[in-house]
This record gives structure tokens, C-alpha cells and sequence, in this order.
């Protein structure tokens, strides 16, 4: 290794919003989004560290400072990787990395300004943000080429800690060194890039895990995915449908959760009008995620990119709850790279 | 539920017929065409050590877009581009890439933020840095103009094409005459 070179290279995301809504106890508000630092190091041809070290602001006002609870780090290591690529079929990477359930979560990381939308669907939303996901894994990651000729198929498959049973929701929910169960979870995904249509990618995913609620029977845990997306520099139209089942061991019952988005914008110079609608039904007696229930309606905004760096967003969102008025909100954002 | 299948059908619809299909059937005829007056063509070059002879314009666009990183002799691609600016490079953000600069950056930086693309690629600034830069790193792919290329490096076919062949893919506009 040559020590007189810096092989650490570093790139920074971050946004910063203006935000109402009609939501009860809610106030229009600034706030400051994650302060992303991505960082990368060609360790040598075969190996690398990829990194995503997040400043985050919560709810309580405290910005990057730990609440000191269990599997909790004081700044977040969203992602943590030493990656191997022997060759194009095989590629081994380990640490704590998105989970490769349905496009959206490998596609987009931490950073709004590679985002269309001022936000991720509600479908993926992070963990500690109530999302019913889990969206990070701390584990082994395997991905590669699948030879196919012009179908361009391509397959990844995870094992790794899987995530505590989201109860209570101020607990870190991505299990590392403490794992409430010694099941690991197990994430099989295919997808395919046709050769013949330049943007295509069709896939599918299957993930199973067991959850071990507090005070309650473990859970097993089954998320089934299915995404087609069309995405040019120019135009994108991405869609993802899912189904997460949870079935109570010991119980014939068994909960399932569906859920889509289908989201569309197309550029136009500097400025890309875009329009999401998303739906996810859960039963008001889900074990897992009972806050949940039904969430669903469509966002629309305009993505103006005031430089290569830069992005102003204006985004309208209407959600409909179950026996609840809906909410609507609007959201002003200026996401950039540096 | 009824209704939002029903808007899904139609802007399926709306999407196949105005945007994916005119592409598909673009894509599937190969490069695009593109009449210039006075041209001249682009070699693509590897490594002397390199055992690829011919790639076909697919596989080219895989690896020039970071998809693909390993030679089939497990030797990791290293991709060199010129400048901004460079009549090379614009040809071939315009035929391979089918990208403007401001694309082609987003995209690399997406593809290393994704963990997808393992290496972006080296950027200098000359024809000549880039002959040596080939001549030196084994797994290295590049472009200059067909007359700019020499002994030290290896041309690759396209298609089953060369440069000087009719149905060459790669063509650039001539240098001015000095």
C-alpha cells in the first residue's frame, strides 16, 4: 500500500426544509435534514469502504447527539461496507447496507438531492422515522451478474440481523451486536436490466425473518416484492408493489399488509413536474406496526435545479387515514451536494 | 381502488406509447445515426495485454457505464475519459452515453453512491495522456481519434467493425484545418 496517497474521498449531502401542515400539533416549521458525508476508499483492485455518516436531527430538537439507547450510535452510520468484487458475477459485501427489498431502497440512500421527491415514499421510510421496513441490515450482502445474454438478469442475496420488532418505536431498530433473536434474516432478490430497452428494470424480492415483540410470541415476518421502473435522464416512472405478511406463532391468524407507490415526472429543462401516489393498508390489529393502518394519496411538486449541485423542491401531499381527516401538507426544500 | 387502477391503466397506456417504446425501437436499431459532414471516426482502446478483440455497441455502453467492471481475464476495468469540453468526449456522452456532462456526472456519482460502480472513471486531458494511460494500466479502456492511435495500444472492433470500416459506429466530427 502506498501510504503518501489519501485514499479517502469524501462527498456531502444535505438539505434543508420549510414545512406545514394541517396535521393536529403540527407547526410550519424550517428544518435542517440529514447532513450526509459519503465516503469511499479504493483499498486496493479488489477491495473498498463505502460509508454514509449521518447527522440527524429529530423531533426532540437534538441534532446528532445520542438519545443512549441500546444498538444506537451517537452519529448515524447509516451505511458501514467493506465491499469485494472478485468479478462481475460475484461481489461480497459486508457491514450494514440497505436491504435489497424493492428498488427504491438500493436506488436511493441518504440524500434527497439524487431524489425526484422531497421525500421517500411512505412504503420506504426509514426505521426511526416509523417506517414498516427494514430498510438497513447489518450482515453480508452478495450481488452479481447472472448470465442472461440481452435479459440482463442480475441477483442479490442478504443474510443478516433483520430488525427489532418496532415496539417501542424509540428503540434503534436496526439490530446491531445485540440481535433480539439468534434467526437471521434472509432477503433473495432477481432483477433484470433488458439490454433491448435502455432504463428498464423489472425484479422481484423475498425477504423472511422472525420478530421477537416484547411480552408477545415471535412473529414471523415475510415481505414479497415486485417493482417495475422506467428511468431516463429525462424521464422516470417508477413502481413498486409489496406485501408484508406477519404471522403470530401460535395463532392461525395471519396479517397481511399491501402497499404500492407509482411515481412519474419527466424533465423539462431545469425543471422536472413530478406526481407520486402511494397506499399502504394495515389492519388496525397488526402486532407489528397498529399506528400504521391506512395511509394513502398523492404528492405533486416541481423540481427546479438551480445548478448541477442544487435542487429547490415544492411538494403538495394529501395522505387519507382510516376513520381520521385526511392531512394535507407542503413542503419546501432546497437539497444540494458539496 | 377501483378508480386509482383505472388512472394506473392509463398512464401505463400513455407511458408504453410516448415514452418506452419509441425508445425501445430506437435502441433495438443500434447507435443513432448521425449524419455529419465531414467526419471522422473514434477508436476504442484497450491494453496491448488485453484478450478482447471485439465488443458489440451493448456491451461497450455496459462498460463505458460503469455496469460492467471486470474484463473477462478477471482484470478490473479502468475507464479514462478526456476533459469536459473535449470534441471526443462530447461524442461519446452523445452516441454511447446519449447523456449531456451534467448527466454523466450525476450518473457515476449515483452509481458510486449505490455501491453499483466500483471505480469512476480517470479523467485526462489529452489523446496522448490518455495512449499512455492504456499503454500502462492493463485493464484500462479509452478513446481518441482513429489517427491519433499507435502502435502502443490496441484497437477494439465494434460490432465486428474497425474504424475504417463503412458501418463503424463512433464517428466525431473532423478537426478544423489549421
Amino acid at each position: 500500500m502506498d501510504m503518501s496517497k489519501t485514499l479517502l474521498r469524501m462527498r456531502g449531502f444535505g438539505d434543508i426544509a420549510f414545512h406545514g401542515s394541517n396535521t393536529p400539533g403540527s407547526t410550519t416549521a424550517f428544518s435542517l435534514g440529514q447532513l450526509n458525508l459519503f465516503v469511499t476508499s479504493d483499498i486496493s483492485e479488489k477491495f473498498k469502504f463505502l460509508g454514509e455518516i449521518v447527522f440527524e436531527g429529530g423531533p426532540d430538537n437534538i441534532y446528532g447527539v445520542p438519545s443512549g439507547e441500546t444498538n444506537k450510535f451517537s452519529v448515524d452510520l447509516e451505511r458501514y461496507l467493506l465491499q469485494y468484487s472478485h468479478n462481475d458475477y460475484f461481489n461480497v459485501s459486508v457491514g450494514r447496507y440497505h436491504t435489497a427489498i424493492g428498488f427504491y431502497n438500493t436506488a436511493y440512500h441518504h440524500s434527497t438531492w439524487f431524489q425526484t421527491t422531497t421525500g421517500r415514499p411512505l412504503l420506504f421510510e426509514f426505521e426511526d422515522r416509523g417506517g414498516i421496513l427494514p430498510i438497513h441490515n447489518v450482515g453480508v450482502s452478495a450481488t452479481g451478474r447472472i448470465p442472461s445474454g440481452s435479459l440482463g438478469l442480475h441477483y442479490i442475496a442478504e443474510v443478516g440481523n433483520g430488525r427489532s420488532s418496532r415496539a417501542p418505536l424509540d428503540q434503534e431498530p436496526v439490530q446491531n451486536e445485540i440481535d433480539e433473536n439468534t434467526h437471521k434474516a434472509f432477503n433473495l432478490a432477481l432483477f433484470a436490466r433488458p439490454i433491448a430497452v435502455q432504463g428498464l428494470q423489472v425484479g422481484f424480492s423475498a425477504y423472511r425473518d422472525v420478530l421477537t415483540p416484547r411480552a408477545s410470541p415471535n412473529v414471523g415476518e415475510t415481505i414479497l416484492a415486485a417493482h417495475a421502473v422506467y428511468q431516463l435522464p429525462n424521464f422516470e416512472w417508477l413502481n413498486e408493489a409489496m406485501v408484508i405478511r406477519h404471522a403470530p406463532q401460535g395463532s392461525s391468524r395471519v396479517f397481511e399488509t399491501p402497499a404500492f407507490y407509482t411515481q412519474l415526472s419527466k424533465r423539462f429543462g431545469a425543471y422536472r413536474p413530478y406526481f407520486r401516489y402511494q397506499y399502504i393498508n394495515a389492519a388496525s390489529s397488526e402486532p407489528i406496526f397498529p399506528d400504521v393502518r391506512l395511509r394513502a394519496g398523492p404528492s405533486a411538486g416541481l423540481r427546479y435545479d438551480a445548478s448541477e449541485a442544487v435542487a429547490l423542491k415544492l411538494q403538495y401531499d394529501y395522505t387519507a387515514l382510516r376513520q381520521q381527516a385526511g392531512t394535507n401538507s407542503l413542503t419546501l426544500q432546497l437539497g444540494f451536494t458539496f | 381502488m377501483r378508480r386509482v387502477a383505472a388512472v394506473l391503466i392509463i398512464v401505463t397506456a400513455a407511458v408504453l406509447l410516448l415514452e418506452v417504446l419509441p425508445n425501445a425501437v430506437f435502441h433495438a436499431a443500434g447507435a443513432p445515426p448521425e449524419a455529419e459532414p465531414a467526419e471522422q471516426n473514434l477508436a476504442i482502446i484497450v491494453n496491448q495485454s488485453n484478450p478482447v478483440d471485439n465488443v458489440s455497441f451493448q456491451e461497450l455502453r455496459t462498460i463505458f457505464l460503469g455496469e460492467r467492471s471486470h474484463w473477462p481475464n478477471g482484470r478490473r476495468i479502468t475507464l479514462v475519459m478526456l476533459e469536459p469540453g473535449q470534441p471526443e468526449r462530447k461524442a461519446i456522452l452523445r452516441t454511447i452515453y446519449r447523456m449531456t456532462e451534467s448527466d454523466f456526472s450525476r450518473h457515476f456519482l449515483q452509481g458510486l453512491f449505490t455501491g453499483e460502480v466500483f471505480v469512476s472513471p480517470k479523467t485526462l486531458a489529452s489523446p496522448v495522456g490518455v495512449r499512455k494511460f492504456v499503454f500502462n494500466v492493463p485493464g484500462a479502456i479509452g478513446y481518441v481519434r482513429a489517427t491519433d492511435v499507435d502502435e502502443t495500444v490496441k484497437v477494439i472492433r465494434v460490432d465486428g467493425h474497425l474504424p475504417d470500416d463503412k458501418d463503424y459506429a463512433l464517428r466525431i466530427p473532423a478537426r478544423p484545418a489549421k
